[in-house]
């Protein structure tokens, strides 16, 4: 007797890994006898593809790398070249206002490649302005064309070192630089959206962020 | 002092004075930027901006009240030893 059951026991194992290892999970839960959830069977409790909409093949998410470089060349030119203008303008707003005032309380000099480098890799993300703000740096400031240059302590027996009178130091030049750095890092944000984001979706009932309802 | 300041090239007269509130304007940008590319409807753009704001500051405000309570109040008491 207890042969018997150990036989068919085998026998719908065997079966069941079979069906498995083929994908095919059915065969398995059959050959064990194990009848299916009822929530698979019935189809009126499936979610409801209104409130859960499934992201069709035409609208999955392309990468455009146009839209990232336009949206490092300035800030929002990349979702206003895909035709999300609006949307454009309002990032472009953000990162100027950040960028600019972060010039305006630190002045050029919070802009620095060669004594802020790792500052200047964020930096550098808002795009050619950072570049530019970094040139004016050393035409204006560093040259002494704005101002001549001051000697300030240096080390006995070292070289003299000149800095600029508009050379920002303590919280101005703190904030400043992070103003500018900030600016930068979400300019990423904002440049990778824009080479994400389908074209021409802003709009209340379209566009990525409308159809996995991340607004938060 | 202030009127010779030439914008952009020279940093802000008084910030050493005002530092703390430039709080403000730094999470009202973060906001804008961050918001316009997270909202899905761009007219609560706005709305959005403004709450995102004051949370940043709220939670600022909310450290520096925590770190005087912590620093000033409560090491305080600790034993010297």
């Amino acid at each position: 007797m207890w042969r018997a059951n150990a036989k068919g026991m085998r026998h719908r194992y065997t079966v069941g890994l079979s069906a498995a290892a083929r994908g095919d999970f059915s065969q398995s839960r059959e050959a064990d006898g194990i009848p299916e959830p009822r929530a698979l069977r019935d189809s009126a409790d499936q979610p409801d593809p209104a409130k859960h909409p499934v992201p069709d093949a035409a609208s999955e998410t392309s990468f455009r790398p146009l839209g990232a470089i336009l949206g490092w060349v300035f800030p929002g030119l990349g979702h206003i070249a895909s035709g999300n203008a609006k949307r454009g303008i309002m990032a472009m707003a953000g990162v100027l206002l950040l960028f600019f005032g972060g010039l305006l309380v630190g002045g050029v000099d919070c802009v620095d490649r060669t004594e802020d480098r790792l500052w200047f890799f964020g930096q550098v993300c808002c795009g050619p302005i950072a570049i530019a703000a970094d040139k004016v740096n050393e035409m204006q400031l560093k040259s002494g064309a704005a101002a001549p240059l001051i000697e300030t302590a240096s080390y006995p027996g070292q070289p003299k070192v000149f800095v600029s009178p508009f050379k920002g130091i303590a919280h101005a030049n703190e904030f400043g630089t992070l103003f500018v750095f900030l600016a930068g890092l979400l300019n990423i944000c904002v440049l990778l959206d824009a080479a994400v984001r389908p074209p021409s979706s802003d709009g209340p009932s379209s566009g990525r962020r409308a159809v996995d309802g991340g607004a938060a | 002092m202030t009127l010779a300041w030439t914008p952009f090239l020279q940093p802000a007269p008084g910030v050493q004075h005002w530092w703390w509130m430039l709080v403000v304007p730094m999470a009202l940008g973060v906001s804008m930027a961050y918001k316009a590319v997270r909202t899905k409807d761009l007219a609560d753009w706005p709305r959005d901006v403004l709450r995102m704001t004051l949370q940043i500051v709220a939670a600022v405000v909310g450290i520096a009240v925590g770190l005087y309570v912590l620093v000033i109040l409560v090491l305080p008491l600790l034993p010297a030893e």
